[in-house]
């Protein structure tokens, strides 16, 4: 048997008849999402980051200065100082120039990583994720030797206790700023260090011809106090602990500003509280989990559903409360195991709703 | 921007859900087990979606993660899991070499979770030794000599049946008593 043999047989063997999927995609959404909360919150600890901490300088990239394909001596970079923690209320980077027609659509942001997307009309086309010194592995020297001896080489960057990404090197890129750069195989992204031990990573839009301008992008990314602006919030916490904190943020741009759209707090780890603020769709829908586990209920005069779900799976006992429309927006709280205050108290007490209009938010979503 | 993520999350699951249930189908011989990989994979995939879309690479993504589900879960004991609620028995396909789609199942089911799940990424998805070695996390030194393996087994496990197949048609073929 050939593997042309294996080939034929393998397409009738898999043409079984199949019953009706079982596969629930909401329901994949919905896990996925409290993953991504969990997640963040592993990643998180104390968000009292300081991006005035992490330095001043706006990269001196020499925009269109070198050649394609040829090295600048390894470990060199823009003389930005390594940053140590990001804040998860304040970009550390921006794109400086993107494609004419394409603007930035929104990114996340944690004490060791930012994301940015941004494409035509704000899709994800481009993302660019910027990762604390540190984070990312092996040094660029090394990487640049592994490439020169012709050895499999691969960037190896870690932002969490179960999160990481890794792309196999597949040659030089032209140089950004004065650190070398490289592209990536497997995902098409241009990496480059922004700073000793700092890397950031460029992925490229599928399906298009895109390197030269993502060289465009990459050498005009900022940097730092001169990349900083404030994400806003629709919603404040009031009357929390001293100590309370926002582990990490998600954000989309929203009429030129960048608008929470989910965030948590710090602690407790390893399931901090999480917070959806979007503005309210018509399509916006709220969950009802089966056995009595969701009630309608009005809290503050709002009709929300609370969801009392049961531990199971070593996964803690979810509280969680959805209401589609307060005053304009789509709220959903998360609290998980003996949290307190919990998700109902949260919304109930704690919650101050600012609304959907801009005017109203706030970049200080603990008070 | 979740609510794009979700809608272009959503959009993606339900175009390659036939294809992904065919490939959990082929390495766990099993509806059920299929719709529970795939349900574990693309739960994964919804966490990691932001780079897999931007990376142009969903689909790789979403088979990587199936199939490490499915190696993971054997590791750990997923076997002994019970199944709620009535199992499905599996219907017989229309037409077709039934016997011969049978059989292969059957030997692919006897071969190790690695050697299947090498064969089924490389011959069932068409992949490349580099692509397979990606989606399975190891080296492409591994995948070729898995896939070796494998292809022996199956040879193994297939070729008894193939030999009596091939006698039995040239003793049909051929009139007995030649020369007589």
């Amino acid at each position: 048997m050939d593997e042309d043999s294996v080939r034929a047989a393998l397409e009738p063997a898999a043409a079984a008849p199949a019953p009706p999927a079982r596969v629930d995609i909401a329901a994949a959404r919905r896990r996925g999402r409290g993953a991504l909360r969990r997640r963040a919150g592993l990643t998180g600890g104390s968000a009292v980051a300081a991006v005035a901490a992490v330095a001043v300088a706006v990269t001196g990239a020499g925009p269109f200065g070198s050649h394609p394909g040829r090295p600048a001596a390894p470990g060199r970079h823009a003389g930005i100082a390594p940053p140590r923690r990001f804040s998860p209320l304040t970009t550390y980077a921006s794109f400086g120039w993107l494609p004419p027609g394409e603007s930035l659509g929104g990114g996340q942001m944690s004490p060791v990583m930012e994301y940015l997307t941004a494409g035509p009309h704000g899709t994800a086309a481009w993302s660019l994720t910027v990762y604390t010194a540190g984070r990312c592995q092996p040094g660029i020297r090394r990487l640049a030797r592994q490439i020169r001896r012709h050895r499999q080489a691969s960037l190896v960057c870690a932002f969490g206790r179960s999160g990481g990404w890794t792309g196999p090197i597949s040659g030089f890129a032209p140089r950004v700023g004065r650190s070398t750069a490289f592209w990536t195989a497997q995902h098409g992204s241009l990496a480059w260090q922004f700073a000793r031990d700092s890397w950031a990573v460029l992925s490229l839009p599928r399906g298009r011809a895109a390197r030269s301008e993502a060289v465009a992008i990459a050498r005009r990314v900022r940097y730092g106090a001169v990349a900083a602006r404030p994400v806003e919030f629709p919603v404040q916490l009031t009357g929390m602990p001293a100590a309370s904190a926002v582990g990490y943020t998600y954000f989309v741009a929203d009429a030129g500003r960048l608008r929470a759209s989910e965030y948590s707090l710090a602690e407790p780890r390893p399931y901090p509280p999480g917070f959806t603020t979007n503005l309210t769709k018509r399509r916006d829908t709220c969950d009802m989990y089966p056995d009595g586990q969701s009630r309608r209920e009005t809290i503050n005069g709002y009709r929300v559903v609370v969801d009392r779900l049961r531990a199971e799976r070593g996964n803690p006992a979810v509280r969680q409360v959805c209401a589609t429309d307060v005053a304009g927006l789509f709220i959903f709280v998360s609290t998980y195991g003996r949290t307190r205050p919990d998700a109902v108290s949260l919304f109930a007490h704690h919650l101050r709703v600012l609304g959907p209009d801009p005017a109203n938010w706030t970049t200080r979503p603990l008070s | 921007m979740h609510a794009r993520r979700d809608a272009e999350f959503t959009e993606f699951v339900e175009a390659r859900l036939t294809s992904l249930r065919r490939v959990g189908y082929l390495l766990c011989r099993d509806w059920d087990r299929a719709d529970d990989l795939v349900q574990a994979a693309i739960t994964k995939l919804y966490v990691h979606w932001g780079r897999a879309q931007a990376d142009g690479h969903a689909d790789g993504y979403a088979r990587a993660i199936l199939v490490r589900e499915f190696l993971s879960e054997r590791r750990s004991g997923w076997a002994r899991r019970v199944v709620l609620g009535a199992p499905r028995a599996d219907r017989a396909a229309p037409g077709g070499d039934h016997d011969a789609a049978l059989d292969v199942r059957t030997a692919l089911a006897g071969l190790p979770p690695r050697q299947r799940a090498t064969l089924v990424l490389r011959f069932y998805c068409d992949l490349s030794v580099d692509e397979a070695a990606r989606a399975l996390g190891c080296t492409p030194g591994t995948v070729k000599s898995q896939t070796a393996k494998g292809l022996q087994s199956l040879r193994q496990a297939l070729e008894p049946r193939a030999a009596v197949g091939r006698a039995a048609h040239s003793a049909k073929a051929a009139p007995s008593g030649r020369g007589a």
